[in-house]
């Protein structure tokens, strides 16, 4: 592989990586303080996907489109975890299983209801077409260098909502004792309730940030959730530095696996290897050290 | 009295049973209408749709009774619906079929029953070879004539370095394999994908390196759309031209591709711009309900229905298969494709399109036709044993 070939698939890794990132670490937040299993988070990011599409057709506005975005999926997070996931917690995994696969059918039959089978359309602002020269043999899509700053962007402000504020230390005590932050006189319903919304926001932005370049349709986040699900575990539950670590490890992994393995071992078996590779990482994980590269010992199950 | 009027009155709804009975068509449509290929199930509801209303819901002048079936795009679904269709519905004709595997599942059991099946999509080799049979009627199209007409026609067109790309299934096998061949230059890349997979961005990094003059890419559905957008974000779109198959550019998806879409260039079967009267009414048609040119799905969907009216006008009962059979196959009926007739195998000949993606004097979406190719050879109707 030629060195200009090499550095465009690293950015190609590290911008898959980063946008499975915002989309995993709704999951991993979400099992580490509620020790819930939401199977619907995929959805949410197609809740964000669509409401960018819709926004854009009626105002016209790049810009207030992803706000309106980001609101509607933090507004539908709230709402679904008002109504539905707030009732599950108790329940063991297999029921928040059963609950959250109906909703995420639910939302999609929903879509379908309301904007149709047929992919929708999703415009980039100008500025973000084309491509531009990383190097001089190394030209790359604007957008797809854009997606990764953003992400990078919201990864940092994470970080510093989660070390440095209140209601990060809150989140952080949930995810390592939960009854003990309870005992505490912590408001937990509303902690709960933050944390939900949050990893909505962050699945909305995913589905903004990929609805230009993936196709708006029924069902977008699943196959995605499916991904997200192999980076929390090989992260680490709860661990929000893991997911991290988890996403670009294995966004790199799957773009190199699908570049070098079928020029290796040629188009059949090399093709095969290269969707596994990914489940591979996830199952090696799970020998070796189950609780994810960064996950606890002693946490919840 | 009394007893006399009643027996008038069973009398004549026994003739009335009994007329409405030989004057009936059972019409079952089968198609993915929900699931993940239920956008192309639903357009070829569209394309019935179309037929029913020219023909008052009297196709072939008998009162029609259409019998609806969704596959799913599952066979197992399918073939729980055919057995519905097949004994308590009692069909004479099957219609419809959008997806290969469906199309193996419920084609034995159809048959079993002496029910005459029209393939309006599916295009496995298989039925137009050794497992053809006097009931399968193949009306839509064979999966490798998209691959040796584009293969010659690349060549033609003078294309040296070519890559190909596509989905990693069946019916992309057959195009790919039958696309090589054909095409006499250099095949300097082959990358197949998944179904699941919709980022492209490693793979066109690659088609970039390998520096093709001609980029053959055959996606749909949700790839169909996120395909195009990243080549043209990619910059390759104007370095290398894209080719393709009708599949991944109609007026269907290019509402997802956007700006995309255009300027991309495929074959195709059909075009809506096929100067026959049959086109014109069933383009003007579909407008007028849409807003929009209809697909392939709904097109050939339309034309099978065509086939079926003129078939059965020649005063055929639908309930004399051997009848309706022999009608079908000899019937000279107005293709919305124009000349089209069976071969020996039951596979409709025709020619194809090449048409590119435009926008039209007012903006809008059109095919645009660039030349047309004449009937490939059927590979198949060799191993066709059809008394």
């Amino acid at each position: 592989m030629s060195w200009p070939l090499l550095i465009e698939q690293t950015f190609n890794g590290v911008q898959f990586g980063l946008v499975l990132f915002l989309l995993a670490v709704g999951v991993t937040l979400v099992f580490g303080v509620m020790n819930t299993v939401n199977l619907a988070h995929g959805s949410l990011l197609m809740v964000g996907g669509y409401l960018l599409a819709e926004a854009q057709l009626r105002t016209g506005s790049w810009v207030l489109a992803v706000l309106l975005g980001l609101t509607g999926a933090g507004l539908v997070g709230y709402l679904v975890e008002l109504v539905v996931v707030r009732r599950l917690y108790a329940k063991n995994h297999l029921e928040q299983v059963l609950a959250t696969f109906g909703l995420l059918l639910c939302f999609n039959e929903a879509v379908v209801w309301l904007w149709g089978r047929e992919p929708v359309l999703v415009t980039l602002p100008p500025l973000l077409r084309g491509h531009i020269q990383l190097l001089p043999d190394v030209p790359y899509p604007t957008y797809r260098l854009a997606v990764s700053v953003i992400a990078l962007c919201v990864a940092v402000s994470l970080w510093f909502l989660i070390a440095r504020t209140r209601i990060g230390m809150l989140i952080r005590a949930g995810a390592e004792r939960r009854e003990l932050v309870e005992a505490l006189g912590v408001n937990i319903g509303f902690l709960y309730a933050v944390v939900f919304s949050l990893g909505a926001v962050l699945a909305g932005l995913a589905g903004i940030l990929l609805g230009p370049l993936l196709t708006v349709q029924p069902g977008m986040g699943d196959p995605l959730l499916i991904l997200a699900l192999a980076v929390v575990i090989v992260g680490g539950a709860g661990s929000i530095g893991g997911t991290f670590v988890a996403s670009l490890g294995l966004g790199i992994a799957d773009t190199f696996a699908r570049t070098i393995l079928p020029l290796a071992l040629g188009g059949g078996a090399g093709r095969s290897l290269a969707a596994m590779a990914v489940y591979l990482l996830m199952a090696l994980t799970l020998i070796f050290k189950p609780t994810g590269i960064f996950g606890r010992t002693g946490g919840p199950e | 009295m009394q007893r006399n009027l009643m027996v008038a009155v069973l009398a004549a709804a026994a003739m009335a049973a009994g007329a409405s009975s030989a004057q009936t068509l059972k019409l079952g449509f089968m198609a993915p209408m929900s699931g993940p290929s239920a956008s192309a199930g639903q357009e070829m509801k569209r394309g019935l749709d179309a037929a029913l209303e020219k023909f008052n819901n009297r196709i072939g002048g008998l009162e029609t009774r259409v019998v609806i079936a969704d596959d799913k795009g599952l066979p197992d679904a399918a073939a729980q619906e055919i057995a519905r269709l097949v004994e308590r519905e009692r069909i004479d004709v099957l219609s419809g079929l959008g997806l290969t595997n469906v199309m193996l599942a419920v084609t034995d059991p159809a048959v079993k029953a002496d029910v005459i099946v029209l393939a309006s999509h599916a295009g496995t080799g298989s039925y137009a070879g050794k497992d053809c049979h006097p009931n399968i009627f193949l009306t839509g199209f064979l999966n490798d004539i998209f691959g040796i007409t584009m293969g010659t026609w690349l060549t033609k067109r003078g294309v040296k370095r070519l890559y190909i790309m596509g989905l990693d299934f069946q019916a992309g096998w057959d195009i790919y394999d039958s696309l090589q061949s054909t095409y006499k230059g250099q095949v300097v890349g082959k990358t197949l994908t998944p179904f699941t997979q919709v980022d492209f961005a490693a793979e066109l990094a690659q088609v970039r390196a390998a520096k093709p003059d001609g980029l053959f890419a055959f996606y749909f559905g949700a790839s169909g759309v996120a395909f195009p957008k990243q080549y043209a974000q990619s910059g390759l779109k104007d370095q290398v031209p894209l080719y393709s198959v009708m599949a991944m550019s109609n007026s269907m998806l290019i509402t997802g591709q956007g700006d995309a879409g255009i300027g991309v260039i495929s074959n195709s079967v059909w075009n809506a711009q096929v100067a026959n009267a049959s086109n014109k009414e069933f383009v003007a048609r579909f407008r007028a309900k849409h807003g929009r040119e209809p697909t392939s799905y709904s097109a050939m969907m339309y034309d099978s229905m065509l086939l079926l009216d003129a078939a059965l006008r020649t005063r055929v009962d639908p309930a004399n298969r051997a009848a309706l059979r022999k009608a079908l196959k000899t019937v000279k009926f107005p293709s919305i494709r124009g000349n089209v007739q069976f071969g020996p195998n039951q596979v409709l000949q025709q020619g194809m399109v090449f048409q590119q993606a435009v926008k039209d004097s007012k903006g809008q979406f059109m095919l645009k036709p660039l030349d047309t190719a004449s009937a490939p050879i059927d590979k198949y109707a060799k191993d066709c044993k059809m008394k």
